[in-house]
């Protein structure tokens, strides 16, 4: 393999893993806040990429734009969701191995939901960049490629200042750490949670555009990414937030070589051995590695 | 003078325990209020439910004349009644600062679009907050560590980070859950210190505790629970001189009442 092929695949597999990372955060965060495993993250990754499309069609808006309506409908719904029924089911002190269970159901609603008002034909996003590729060298890289990483890495690193440096994201990491204690120095446990999913659904929000964009919208297009988030997330160290954006770089880069190096063919199985693995060898992820070297 | 806060004939049960028992109490402003009494009197659990951290199962919590019986913990917070607790609960992953601003959260006022969006507004309270912390800090005297991750700190640093995070908003009351357990006689001195400085500045304080020297020193007033029920109040000399109160210390007959004999052949 010559040294463009090998900068051209790490690219793809940075800007696969970046996607990777923003549906692996807002898990993640989910985590943290409340214990549940969102098994609709996904989802709510693909009702960002349909809606998104929807009005850049409807529209006709610049594609920086189309992120930013993406990310907003994502994050609503994903409110939505958490008002609707996750507290709800909260409230009634339903076990959380049941509510966890209720997010498959979600996921399978709104794929449903989508498919009947949307269709079921895949539909692909207009070409977005005027030039085909950038040429460093002998790689030829994508626009779109290049954006997915510079848009992703911005994201990601305003949520961590976001978390560090205001106030609504100073509480929402004490809600996290102790629910109960956050709650008697004045914070709003509903209000902090409800910001939570926000937060979680705009970052997949835009993922959905994102990834989109390099493929095509349809109602089925989050089921894999979403778990294969959540194997980052677990790579990572399950509810950690360093460790999911380092997670799902990490399982971008580790799928697009598996695929060239052992076979396309077992590129969904590759990750899914991975899980396993890290599940059986070393549960705690990297943030557990990290932790244990200190 | 309307009492701070007033606990009107509050019980509490947990399935057939009683823990609370038609308690009645008012604690004064200005007051340093000291809740005394064996294992078990329900110590812990009458300021759970001044913190509105725990509902009464019949009674009502007044503060400044308001009912607050009802009212959930983050609105209690903000209405001015902090807290710390028995065993030591920092948010560990945050540095010592970063505990001190979640005390601030309530005190606020910029939105998450403000906080998005980084208005002036914003920025300007986020450093005046940012100085109130460090304020706070330098009060129990732990603004030197105020970088630290609060989980590295030592035990007695702990407590007195507590403190400071729960007087940082200007509370108009602070309740101390065993704030001296643990902790060596210099560090116990620190503490007696740092309560009375935070009273003279006009905070009423409420302390549960099992440190008789610290009680002794810092209360005005003292109430003695026991199995639940109010047993006696006073001032420490009164509370002390109690039959009652040494009774249930150190139970009927024996010590105790050699004791009150002792007492009887002095008077």
């Amino acid at each position: 393999m010559g040294a463009a092929q090998l900068v051209e695949l790490a690219v793809g597999g940075l800007a696969i893993g970046c996607i990777y990372s923003l549906i692996a955060l807002g898990m993640t965060m989910i985590i943290r806040a409340t214990g549940i495993v969102h098994f609709a993250q996904g989802e709510v990754m693909m009702v960002g990429s349909v809606l998104g499309l929807s009005a850049l069609l409807l529209l006709h808006l610049p594609f920086l734009a189309v992120l930013l309506v993406g990310m907003a409908i994502a994050g609503i719904a994903a409110v939505a969701i958490e008002l609707g029924i996750y507290r709800t089911l909260r409230m009634r002190g339903t076990p959380l191995a049941n509510i966890i269970i209720a997010t498959i159901g979600v996921s399978i609603l709104l794929q449903n939901v989508v498919q009947l008002a949307w269709g079921s034909e895949p539909k692909s996003y207009p070409k977005l960049f005027a030039t085909d590729h950038y040429t460093f060298g002998a790689a030829k890289l994508s626009p779109q490629l290049i954006w997915i990483i510079v848009l992703g890495v911005v994201v990601m690193l305003a949520l961590q200042a976001f978390l560090r440096w205001t106030r609504t994201g100073i509480a929402m990491q004490a809600a996290a750490q102790d629910p109960e204690a956050a709650q008697l120095m004045g914070i709003n446990l509903t209000r902090s949670t409800a910001i939570t999913f926000l937060i979680g659904g705009v970052l997949a929000g835009a993922a959905g555009v994102l990834l989109g964009s390099m493929f095509f919208a349809s109602f089925s297009m989050g089921f894999l990414p979403g778990i294969k988030a959540f194997v980052a997330a677990t790579l990572g160290g399950l509810g950690s937030i360093g460790g999911a954006m380092v997670g799902g770089i990490l399982f971008g880069l580790l799928e697009t070589f598996g695929a060239v190096w052992i076979s396309t063919a077992y590129k969904d199985a590759i990750g899914m051995v991975l899980l396993i693995v890290i599940l059986l060898v070393f549960p705690q992820g990297l943030a557990g590695l990290v932790r244990r070297g200190r | 003078m309307t009492p701070v806060l007033e606990i009107a004939t509050v019980t509490r049960r947990f399935g057939g325990l009683v823990a609370i028992d038609e308690v009645t109490t008012a604690i004064a402003p200005g007051e340093i209020r000291g809740i005394i009494g064996p294992n078990g009197a329900g110590k812990t659990t009458l300021l759970n439910i001044m913190s509105g951290h725990m509902r009464p199962s019949s009674g009502r919590v007044l503060f400044a004349g308001r009912d607050i019986t009802k009212a959930r913990a983050d609105k209690v917070a903000a209405m001015g009644v902090r807290r710390t607790f028995q065993n030591v609960r920092l948010f560990g992953e945050m540095t010592v600062l970063g505990n001190v601003l979640v005390g601030l959260h309530a005190n606020g006022r910029a939105g998450i679009f403000a906080a998005l969006l980084r208005t002036g507004r914003q920025r300007r309270e986020e450093h005046s907050m940012i100085d109130t912390a460090m304020q706070a800090l330098e009060r129990v005297g732990l603004a030197a560590q105020a970088n630290t991750i609060a989980s590295s700190l030592a035990y007695g640093h702990r407590k007195v980070l507590e403190i400071a995070r729960a007087i940082v908003a200007a509370p108009k009351v602070l309740l101390l859950d065993e704030p001296a357990a643990g902790l060596n006689a210099s560090e116990a001195a620190n503490l007696i210190g740092v309560i009375r400085r935070i009273n003279a500045e006009g905070v009423t304080v409420a302390i549960v505790e099992h440190h008789m020297e610290v009680i002794m020193k810092v209360c005005s007033r003292i109430t003695v629970l026991n199995y639940g029920k109010h047993l006696a109040e006073g001032t420490p000399a009164e509370v002390q001189g109690n039959a009652q109160v040494i009774e249930a210390y150190l139970g009927r007959g024996g010590v105790a009442e050699r004791i009150m004999e002792l007492k009887a052949a002095h008077a």
